[in-house]
């Protein structure tokens, strides 16, 4: 069972979707639903003994291509749609004990390819009107399977986050004629004292705002709306601090960090968003080894974060975690 | 890291409950689809480089 409710009181939308209760809940390792199946093992969900990336079909999606109709009456007051859109799983690699920081910088490449791909191919789906690529890294975000993947929402609307984020940009850009989050980049180049590192396309920043101890931001350095704008040197540099800002929240505490990933990117429902800059997010929510950041009263119920840390101070943190990353010549790569 | 793209080769499987699956590979052949839980094989080869930029 699955429909999309309207929330009159927040003017936003939520998903009900029963099934979800039934999905696999953390599985020994030897069972792990994702793994390559092995010849005489279980059928897992790829029907095949190795692989390099895969994206398949959620089998237990919130958001479906052809979504059942929806098991209450919509009325004035109470919308109710079906739950079209795509939840798609994306495999970064076929090695179960691995996480994307883990992985090679070539396999992140790939791996961005690939959601350039999905980008462009979702995003043409006539009910889609936003293509969210994330990612839920460890047990304490609630991951119910550890073998290293991230997922991808088409929703049918834009979704409540992405619009108040449009909404800013372009209040920004009527009032100075300029792009918010550049100018955003212009004042961390200046201050310095919050970015974490940075390449030739992109820099990754606790932002002055930052809601998370560790929240880190990476922004590209020019102008563009979603992944499929980058060049193949934006893709591999974009692969790079990626691997740059793992690596390091890995080692902040000698362990394998547990985060939410997001890409923020534009809409894909047919309207301009030239104002609008693409980037990505990342919220972890440990605020030390072994303590947890809760989103409690204040966050969940007033939705004003309370951080309770200083971000200049948690970036100086993960800068003493910045490792160089190094590229294997092209014909010496070996993975999978 | 000039060097050209990777070529990306795609492959898109079926599986028996209708979901698609799809395998992203680069520069290599793809593998040997073996489950009978497949039953319907698209294969799509592109080097998709040139549109993305």
């Amino acid at each position: 069972m699955s429909e999309l409710r309207w929330n009159p009181l927040l003017g936003e939308w939520v998903a009900t979707a029963t099934q979800r209760q039934d999905r696999t809940f953390l599985p020994p390792d030897d069972y792990c639903p994702l793994c390559p199946t092995h010849p005489g093992g279980f059928p897992t969900e790829v029907p095949e003994s190795n692989y390099d990336i895969v994206v398949f079909e959620n089998r237990f999606p919130s958001l479906k291509t052809v979504p059942n109709p929806p098991t209450v009456e919509s009325s004035d007051l109470y919308p109710v749609r079906p739950s079209q859109g795509v939840c798609e799983v994306v495999l970064y690699s076929p090695n179960h004990g691995s996480s994307l920081g883990q992985e090679p910088v070539e396999q992140i490449y790939k791996l961005v390819r690939v959601w350039s791909d999905r980008f462009r191919e979702l995003g043409a789906l006539d009910f889609v009107e936003y293509v969210f690529i994330f990612e839920n890294k460890g047990e304490a975000i609630g991951v119910t399977l550890h073998h290293p993947h991230g997922q991808i929402y088409a929703y049918p609307f834009v979704p409540p986050r992405i619009a108040t984020e449009l909404k800013q940009f372009t209040h920004y850009q009527e009032s100075t004629g300029a792009c918010l989050l550049c100018d955003v980049l212009a004042e961390e180049f200046q201050a310095r004292r919050r970015i974490v590192a940075e390449n030739d396309s992109f820099a990754a920043v606790i932002p002055f705002f930052a809601r998370w101890p560790y929240e880190t931001h990476i922004y590209s350095k020019r102008h563009f709306q979603a992944i499929t704008d980058m060049s193949d040197p934006e893709a591999r540099d974009l692969a790079s601090i990626l691997k740059t800002v793992l690596v390091a929240f890995d080692e902040l505490f000698n362990l394998s960090f547990p985060y939410m990933m997001v890409m923020h990117q534009r809409p894909v429902d047919g309207l301009s968003y030239d104002f609008y800059h693409f980037h990505v997010e990342f919220y972890p929510p440990l605020r030390s080894a072994n303590r947890l950041k809760y989103l409690a009263g204040s966050e969940a119920g007033a939705g004003m974060f309370i951080n309770d840390t200083l971000p200049e101070e948690k970036a100086a943190e993960l800068r003493a975690h910045v490792r160089e990353v190094v590229w294997q010549a092209p014909n010496s790569e070996e993975h999978g | 890291m000039s060097e050209a793209p990777p070529r990306v080769i795609k492959r898109q499987v079926v599986m028996a409950d209708g979901r698609y699956l799809i395998f992203y590979e680069f520069e290599s052949a793809p593998g040997v689809v073996s489950s009978d839980r497949v039953v319907q094989i698209s294969q799509i080869t592109a080097d998709r480089s040139a549109e993305e930029n």
